[in-house]
């Protein structure tokens, strides 16, 4: 199943140009594993750069003789290694061979924060359990998501695997998680999610790192 | 066009070729020191030059970074996979890669032989098509409206969001937004099916 909600024109290009958070680059090299229009897309964006590359300007080189003089050894295409967990290679490198290391956050809620630095914005691997509707709630930033497993609808549509969300602060939003799986995505917000109302407790967990 | 362009004068070998498609290929399948030391004369001076740009001129570490690109252009080679796009695109990552190492940021980057991929199906013969991906690029290059073209040199080469060159262009940033998305679907319209 190919998705149907990719990155914008903007994540794809700055993928390539190498100008994206570190965040937002494994949500779209996640997204690519899933889907061939946007890997084709990204082979565009590189190949372009590389036609750009060949025009150019020539600056003075020297350094040939010595490389010529230290030419290591090449390396070989090596067997692709299985998905450990079931999940993109891009974002199973962040997660080790291990088994998944959860944290309860609520009924029916689970994360996992991957390890990134400390300027970075906060990365999750979120577990929601089937059926459950998870609160209206709004953030002060952009909260961008990518469904792993699983699916949910919410205001702006349904997604599944391998479709992005881009939720947009302003407007409060809330998720129905699909009826029989639960709903695993990865999560990249600016800042953590205020919940909208005082009822809504579910959502402090967003507000630990 | 000739894939075999190598010839012997005393027991100098010469590559005739600047086709940097034919000589990565000589690189990868032979470990052909000729045929690298071609292609670092046909693209270490242009690495260099797009390192000058990213590093707003610093010449020292322009040909540190040129002599590390150049050296993970010879240990990859053997990876590189030209179904998948040409040896200019793939050299130019590298370089963009070196940049970014520089900067000790780490990298996610597509997995092609990720086992989770999913794929669109059979795939059409491309063995005829990918001769002509180079060809194909090139024309869709000079095809491409001078502001389109403006804004995705400065995403490439000096490392900039399209916020900074909003700003550095003094341009509206929905206007920078638009020509990217425009360039996208040109690049896509003139190169499809041509992956
Ligand atoms: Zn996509």
């Amino acid at each position: 199943m190919i998705p149907s909600h990719h990155p914008p024109d903007e994540w794809l290009l700055a993928h390539i140009a190498g100008t994206q958070s570190e965040g937002v680059d494994l949500l779209t090299a996640s997204h690519a594993s899933y889907c061939p229009q946007c890997r084709d897309r990204l082979a565009d964006l590189q190949d372009v750069a590389g036609q750009y590359l060949s025009q150019m300007p020539e600056q003075n080189v020297s350094g040939l003789d010595a490389l010529l003089a230290n030419l290591p050894a090449q390396e070989q295409p090596q067997a692709p290694r299985p998905s450990r967990h079931g999940f993109p290679a891009p974002l199973e490198r962040y997660l080790g061979d291990g088994d998944l290391e959860w944290t309860y956050v609520a009924p029916g809620v689970k994360k996992i924060s991957l390890g990134f630095s400390q300027s970075e914005m906060p990365v999750r691997v979120i577990h929601l359990a089937a059926g459950m509707t998870v609160p209206t709630h709004n953030h002060p930033g952009l909260e961008r998501t990518l469904v792993l497993s699983g699916g949910y609808d919410d205001e702006s549509g349904t997604f599944e695997r391998g479709d992005i969300a881009v939720a947009d602060g302003s407007q409060p939003h809330h998720q129905r998680i699909h009826k029989g799986a639960p709903c695993i995505s990865l999560v990249v917000a600016d800042h953590p999610i205020t919940p909208v109302g005082i009822k809504s407790t579910v959502l402090s967990w967003f507000f630990e790192s | 066009m000739v894939s075999s362009q190598r010839i012997t004068i005393g027991h100098l070998e010469v590559w005739l070729s600047a086709d940097p498609d034919v000589l990565l290929k000589a690189v990868a399948a032979n470990a052909d020191r000729a045929a690298f030391a071609q292609l670092y004369a046909h693209v270490a001076p242009k690495i260099k030059s797009f390192l000058m740009r990213a590093t707003r001129g610093d010449v020292t570490l322009s040909d540190e970074l040129t002599q590390e690109v150049m050296l993970r252009v010879w240990k990859r080679a053997p990876l590189f996979d030209r179904s998948r796009g040409t040896a200019m695109g793939w050299i130019y990552g590298i370089a963009r890669n070196a940049r970014i190492d520089h900067f000790r940021r780490k990298r996610p980057q597509v997995e092609p032989t990720d086992p989770m991929l999913v794929d669109e199906g059979p795939q059409p013969d491309e063995t005829a098509q990918l001769h002509q991906r180079a060809e194909r690029v090139r024309h869709a290059v000079t095809t491409l409206p001078e502001a389109q073209a403006f804004a995705l040199q400065h995403a490439y080469f000096e490392g900039r969001t399209l916020a900074e060159i909003a700003t550095a262009t003094d341009t509206p940033l929905g206007t920078v937004k638009s020509r990217v998305r425009l360039a996208m679907v040109h690049l896509r319209a003139a190169l499809e099916g041509q992956t």
